[in-house]
């Protein structure tokens, strides 16, 4: 392979398309990214139709926001863009299809008892997500990544265990924990939702 | 949605927000599992007696054996003589240290190539840390556990950085400067402190060629590592969080240039696939980096050639020259990327030192790659 090829596989060499206004800034963004982001999409909706709409979109936003932002971890900022795209869809959709892996993470998350519902109170959501980062944190990597596999990435249980190397039996146990220490900390923190 | 899903769908979109260094360690974690990335430092109970007794095997039985590899790097890999021959540009002895406000970071022996490296490091705690008192919550249930490892190009004073307190301070003064966004460390602890303050580590790192192999090689250049700091650690006694206080307030950094000359072979495999099902199929090019430390492989378009993830990495083999399968056994890394399968970027960390004169093939699916076809670029 040519050097060049291998140099262009960077996140780096990817923003430095983006500030180029280079189109190819897109194609090497799909070639390095779309197949994660689709996947991300396919397992919150449900529908791969669907889940190639939500990644274009993320990409045009890329496009649209690139420069003046320049993310420091690229891979996660299209993550957010691509997720918040997808649960937007869905919401508007009141409807939460068969298939995907969300389905089970909503499941597990509606059987945790969650803070009363005194939800859309102004300046609410910064602090939840202050209260739920600030305890990620103290989390030993394991515990912090299946968490986020399972309820970010809406991760098979499969897969979680998988990735953080425990048994299904394991991670599905350490997930119920983590759910009920969470719970137990918005509660502790006045959060409600 | 009844009243407990809409919490619940809630909730979940409160998850973006998360910070995106959350994301993409989860992203990543596979980098360094099951071996070790960041793993706390366990201090090991073990007799007395059966440390003496391993010490002096150790350091009779590895000192005439191997030479100059140093009792963490023997033990770990644990080298024939025909590995240790192979490795005599992969060895060296850097013996630098860096005084980090009274914390002593000593990289005493390397072992690596121009994506790999493994290195001894001590760390000398500073005069301010009572150590019986350490020794006490040792004793207690506490484990020391080392921040974040990270590590960048150049070189780097401790009084450049002896002021970033948060991690945002520190990777934007690296910025630009990180090794790569990819790749898999893993630590390594002998236990400790001893009877001067010091703790004993093998760290490993093992860099994606595919992002890191060119053009910033890990040798030949300044390294620098960062340590976030150092804290202790225990379960919390009612099964909540852990507890946590700190041992040594960071950033702790060393810095010195690589010149281990491990064997590194380059292979590329020119192929036709369709980017997406249905598409005419257009012309793509895989790249294979096998040393004696790791193998990395990469195929930008993977649609139809495996089944699955698990399918692809059993068709990854390393055949000898008479075409049987050589066993080195998986170490601390390893990486895949491909959830809907389209692209795959495979690296694995090798639990023994792989003699390249014993190799005849790589085998992946289909391809096979003559160990004579590849290019050396150690």
């Amino acid at each position: 392979m040519e050097q060049s090829r291998l140099q262009d596989g960077t996140q780096e060499a990817v923003l430095e398309l983006f500030f180029a206004r280079s189109q190819e800034a897109l194609t090497e963004t799909e070639r390095l990214y779309g197949g994660r982001l689709r996947a991300l999409c396919r397992r919150i909706l449900g529908s791969a139709e669907d889940a190639e709409e939500c990644v274009s979109d993320a990409l045009l936003t890329a496009w649209q926001r690139i420069p003046p932002e320049r993310p420091v971890h690229l891979f996660a900022w299209l993550a957010q863009v691509a997720r918040r795209q997808a649960l937007g869809r869905l919401r508007s959709d009141h409807a939460i299809k068969r298939g995907g892996g969300l389905v089970e993470a909503l499941e597990e998350l509606a059987e945790t008892e969650l803070p009363p519902s005194v939800s859309d109170l102004p300046g609410e959501s910064g602090r939840i997500s202050a209260v739920i980062h600030a305890w990620l944190k103290e989390q030993p990597p394991q515990r912090r990544v299946a968490f986020v596999r399972r309820y970010f990435f809406a991760d098979s249980l499969q897969e979680t265990a998988r990735r953080t190397g425990l048994s299904e039996a394991a991670a599905k146990s350490l997930l119920y924990r983590m759910r009920r220490e969470l719970a137990n900390r918005l509660n502790e923190e006045g959060i409600h939702l | 949605m009844n009243e407990q899903e809409r919490r619940a769908f809630a909730l979940m979109e409160q998850l973006g927000g998360l910070d995106p260094a959350l994301i993409e360690e989860a992203e990543r974690y596979e980098a360094a599992r099951p071996g070790l990335n960041l793993r706390p430092a366990r201090r090991r109970v073990v007799p007395r007696l059966l440390v003496a007794a391993l010490l002096v095997a150790t350091l009779g039985l590895g000192a005439a054996a191997s030479g100059v590899w140093d009792g963490m790097l023997q033990r770990f890999f644990d080298p024939s003589p025909q590995a240790m021959d192979q490795m005599r540009e992969a060895v060296e002895l850097p013996d630098v240290t860096a005084d980090c406000g009274g914390t002593i970071l000593h990289v005493r022996q390397t072992l690596g190539d121009v994506f790999n490296i493994y290195f001894n490091l001590d760390i000398t705690l500073p005069k301010t840390v009572d150590l019986a008192a350490l020794t006490q919550d040792l004793e207690n249930g506490w484990t020391i556990r080392l921040g974040e490892l990270r590590f960048f190009t150049g070189s780097t004073d401790w009084d450049e950085v002896k002021e970033l307190r948060t991690q945002s301070e520190i990777d934007e003064y690296f910025r630009g400067r990180r090794h790569s966004s990819r790749g898999s460390i893993s630590v390594f602890s002998e236990g400790g402190p001893n009877e001067r303050g010091t703790l004993s580590y093998l760290v490993g790192f093992t860099a994606e060629a595919r992002y890191s192999l060119l053009p910033t090689p890990l040798t030949d250049q300044p390294l620098t590592l960062v340590i976030d700091d150092i804290s202790l650690s225990r379960p919390s006694q009612g099964g909540g969080s852990p507890e946590t206080k700190p041992l040594v307030e960071g950033p702790l950094v060393v810095s010195w240039e690589p010149k281990n000359s491990g064997p590194v072979y380059l292979f590329t495999i020119p192929y036709q696939h369709p980017l997406r099902p249905g598409d005419e199929p257009s012309d793509w090019e895989a790249t294979v980096v096998l040393s004696s430390l790791s193998i990395d492989i990469s195929f930008p378009v993977t649609n139809e050639l495996w089944e699955s993830y698990d399918d692809f990495a059993r068709s990854v083999r390393i055949l000898d020259r008479e075409g049987n399968p050589i066993h080195i056994g998986s170490g601390s890394g390893g990486s895949y990327t491909g959830g809907d399968f389209r692209q795959i970027s495979y690296t694995r960390t090798f639990r023994e030192v792989l003699v390249m004169d014993e190799v005849g093939s790589i085998v992946i699916g289909d391809f096979v790659l003559e160990l004579a076809d590849g290019e050396r670029i150690d």
